[in-house]
């Protein structure tokens, strides 16, 4: 039976997605599969097929006839497909190692009920997106950690030690599921396996609801093609009643619209989680490259704040710009985080970059040795 | 004036050398030289080389004598040659950043007694000397520290720390060492640079006991590359490393011998180790010019038994135990023999696989990045190590 899906929806073309794939297939190992979902317009297919010149029989098309109308539509098409045990769901300009299908053995001999993994986090920045350089940041720990759902809550839900983001990823969205649990993801919510404008946060929030066993190695294996601030808005339908965000602010706000969407429709109510969103917010400001993008983001989440809780909640938003023209920066391993340059190597896209932290990462062959 | 020089001795190895002279050419830098020390048979090849190349007055090359000359001599020209206030030798297969000038300015400013410099070094091989899957290092610190010459000495002249190699990476060899320092140690030692054949380790004993002040930087500014052809290539095979030993032996052959009596052990036999080789060097320093020894014998039984561990196969293993049973059965009649006691042979559980962070260096496999010299590879890994600019600065502030 195939372990894994490794899921790519294709909502544009991705001239790189070829030479991606056929590095994913490099990998011998057969528990794995790679099912593609082309949901680009008519005009965008007519471009051409996708991977046609790759005969394995391991990577599937699906080729819907109509567009998806928004990312979840493509979610449910995509893990009604897979044919994995597990499912893993990534953008076509993202990568994923196969190898995931390794550490999924181990992990379960280790804790056999394990129905979530997630994995240190890789992002990269295609070069002709960097206005400067920038920085990549790769957790270089190895160790395989089994993590309380309570814990995982008070950090997705109250958003306890976060950064710009909520500091859990238990999402088929650069980690992999269970497709039992998805299966009851959708039994237990709204009949479909994703439903907001934001799959992976919805997705998140039922995960960290529902999974048995969340285990996290801290050693990346996928990555994430990311853009840098300002990043190009992303049309949330989902607005909220009494949360004012919009999402226009930043990446906080949009992954709090997608939780408190989440929250709203099934009845969850929190209370003391607000001081931590609110701090997240900060730290997304601190997240700009330049000043003017700095000071514009102050400016529209403090608005906001404001609109939403009243100036006093302003107390827990203090943003600094710490990216000072003059300062150098830091490159090195510090709090066991390896930074470096993402011009490393020359890498041109997610699949080199993986290439290259590949080799310089735990190796995953050596897991299942690690933890005997 | 020529703030350092960077000698680079070189037989046989041609084109590593252009190719390390062709990286060197490229630092924009004008206070440092390269004196290219020739010792090829064919003379010919560097000379065409400098003769094609546009006058550059950074660089020299010492053409060959009509005799190949021991190893020895040949670093010995090649830093009499020198005439940098700083002088630093690398192999012809190796890399060293001239920027280093920067950081040897800085520490001058700031510790105006510094004499030696010495920084962590990277480590590459080159495509040609891969047979088996290959990794390669990068120290990732940037800290500043100024060693203990007492404690240098204790893991160097005593070997205590008891490991299969002295923790003690300084020297003239992938370190700068002020000319004042090598004219002491030239006046203190036998009117000579360089006396032993194993000349880096005979560096590291003369900095050691002459230095008044060493700093050193965690931050690298060189790479050890190894060839194919490179000593260390030997290492993974045991033919490779007899037809070396008899090079190297015919070659030094009026040297000072490797074979003392004060130290009996048989660097050339089958099981002949670097530790081996390292104590060879030490022995002959402290007996020569009378440093205590005091706690060797017994330090030395364990390193001995931890290079045992690192043997890749059970025949490798088995040589080496016997050369050194050999040899402390014989050393000062037997005293430290029943110290030497080698845990049995334990298979390695990986060879050159575990990639990733270990104890601050970055292990990186080899053939799955595009670095095709030690020059490319160290621009490879400064992206992942603090600029030479912030640590010149003194930066200790950064933006995130």
């Amino acid at each position: 039976m195939t372990l894994l899906s490794i899921c790519i929806p294709v909502l544009k073309s991705q001239p790189e997605l070829e030479r991606t794939l056929a590095q994913m297939l490099e990998n011998p190992d057969t528990g794995f599969e790679i099912v593609i979902g082309d949901f680009r317009s008519a005009a965008g297919k007519a471009q051409g097929g996708l991977a046609s010149d790759i005969r394995d029989p391991r990577l599937r098309l699906i080729a819907p006839e109509s567009r998806a109308a928004n990312p979840s539509d493509a979610w449910n098409l995509l893990i009604a497909e897979a044919g994995g045990g597990w499912i893993t769901i990534i953008d076509a300009a993202d990568y994923a190692d196969p190898a995931i299908c390794e550490v999924l053995r181990a992990t379960l001999k280790r804790a056999p009920d394990a129905d979530a993994l997630c994995w240190g986090r890789a992002e990269f920045i295609p070069p002709d997106a960097r206005e400067q350089s920038e920085i990549a940041r790769i957790p270089t720990g190895s160790k395989l950690l089994l993590p309380e759902q309570t814990e995982m809550m008070r950090q997705l839900f109250y958003w306890q030690s976060a950064g710009d983001q909520p500091e859990c990823h238990f999402s088929a969205w650069h980690g992999a599921v269970r497709r039992d649990v998805l299966d009851r993801i959708r039994d237990a919510f709204s009949g479909v396996y994703a439903e907001q404008a934001q799959p992976g946060t919805d997705n998140l929030c039922k995960v960290v609801m529902l999974a048995k066993r969340m285990v996290m190695w801290e050693r990346p294996l996928s990555v994430q093609c990311a853009l840098p601030a300002p990043r190009p808005v992303v049309e949330i339908a989902d607005a909220v009643n009494g949360f004012p965000f919009s999402g226009h602010e930043g990446s906080a706000a949009r992954k709090a619209l997608a939780i408190e969407t989440f929250k709203r429709r099934y009845g969850i109510e929190l209370d003391g989680w607000e001081d931590g969103f609110i701090q997240a917010c900060a730290r997304d400001c601190e997240t700009a490259a330049t000043g003017e993008v700095f000071h514009a983001q102050k400016q529209a989440y403090a608005g906001t704040i404001i609109a939403w809780r009243g100036k006093r909640a302003l107390a827990a938003f203090k943003p600094e710009f710490r990216r000072k023209p003059k300062l150098p920066r830091f490159y090195g391993v510090k709090d066991q985080v390896l930074h470096f340059d993402m011009a490393m190597d020359t890498c041109t896209d997610a699949a080199a970059f993986y290439r290259l932290i590949n080799a310089m990462s735990f190796p995953v062959s050596l897991l299942d040795e690690k933890l005997a | 004036m020529v703030h350092m020089t960077i000698c680079l001795p070189t037989r046989n190895r041609q084109a590593y050398c252009i190719q390390t002279i062709a990286a060197l050419a490229e630092s924009d830098g004008n206070d440092f030289e390269v004196v290219v020390a020739d010792n090829s048979d064919d003379p010919s090849v560097l000379a065409d080389h400098f003769a094609r190349q546009p006058k550059d007055p950074r660089f020299r090359l010492i053409a060959p004598e009509n005799t190949v000359l021991p190893m020895v001599d040949n670093w010995e020209r090649a830093v009499e040659a020198a005439r940098g206030r700083w002088i630093s030798v690398i192999g012809d297969d190796d890399y060293l950043d001239p920027r280093l000038t920067g950081l040897i300015r800085r520490y001058e400013v700031l510790h105006r007694d510094a004499d030696a410099i010495s920084w962590e070094c990277m480590s590459y091989q080159w495509p040609d000397n891969r047979p088996v899957p290959t990794l390669a290092g990068i120290p990732t610190g940037h800290a500043t520290r100024l060693l203990s010459a007492e404690a240098l000495a204790d893991q160097l002249f005593q070997w205590s720390e008891r490991k299969r190699r002295p923790g003690v990476g300084v020297g003239i060899y992938h370190g700068a060492v002020k000319r004042s320092l090598m004219e002491r140690i030239k006046s203190s030692y036998g009117g000579r640079y360089f006396e032993h054949p194993n000349v880096d380790w005979e560096s590291t004993c003369k900095v050691v006991a002459q230095a008044r002040l060493i700093v050193h930087s965690e931050r690298p500014f060189s790479v050890l590359g190894a060839c194919a052809a490179s000593n260390s290539a030997a290492n993974l095979s045991a033919s490779a490393m007899a037809s070396r030993m008899a090079t190297f032996e015919a070659e030094t052959r009026d040297c000072i011998s490797l074979e003392q009596p004060y130290f009996p052990f048989e660097l050339k036999a089958r099981g002949g180790s670097l530790c081996l080789s390292i104590a060879v060097t030490t022995a002959w320093f402290c007996h020569t010019y009378g440093v205590d020894l005091n706690g060797f014998g017994a330090n030395f039984a364990h390193a001995a038994m931890d290079e045992c561990k690192f043997s890749a196969t059970e025949a490798e293993y088995d040589a080496k135990v016997a050369c050194f049973m050999q040899g402390f059965a014989l050393w000062e009649g037997g005293r430290w023999a029943a110290l030497f006691k080698p845990a049995p042979f334990s298979p390695p559980r990986s060879i050159n696989r575990i990639t990733g962070l270990n104890e601050d260096r970055l292990m990186v496999r080899e053939a799955d990045i595009g670095a095709q010299t030690p020059a490319e590879f160290y621009r490879f890994g400064e992206h992942a190590i603090l600029p030479v600019k912030s640590l010149v600065s003194g930066a200790k502030v950064f933006a995130p």
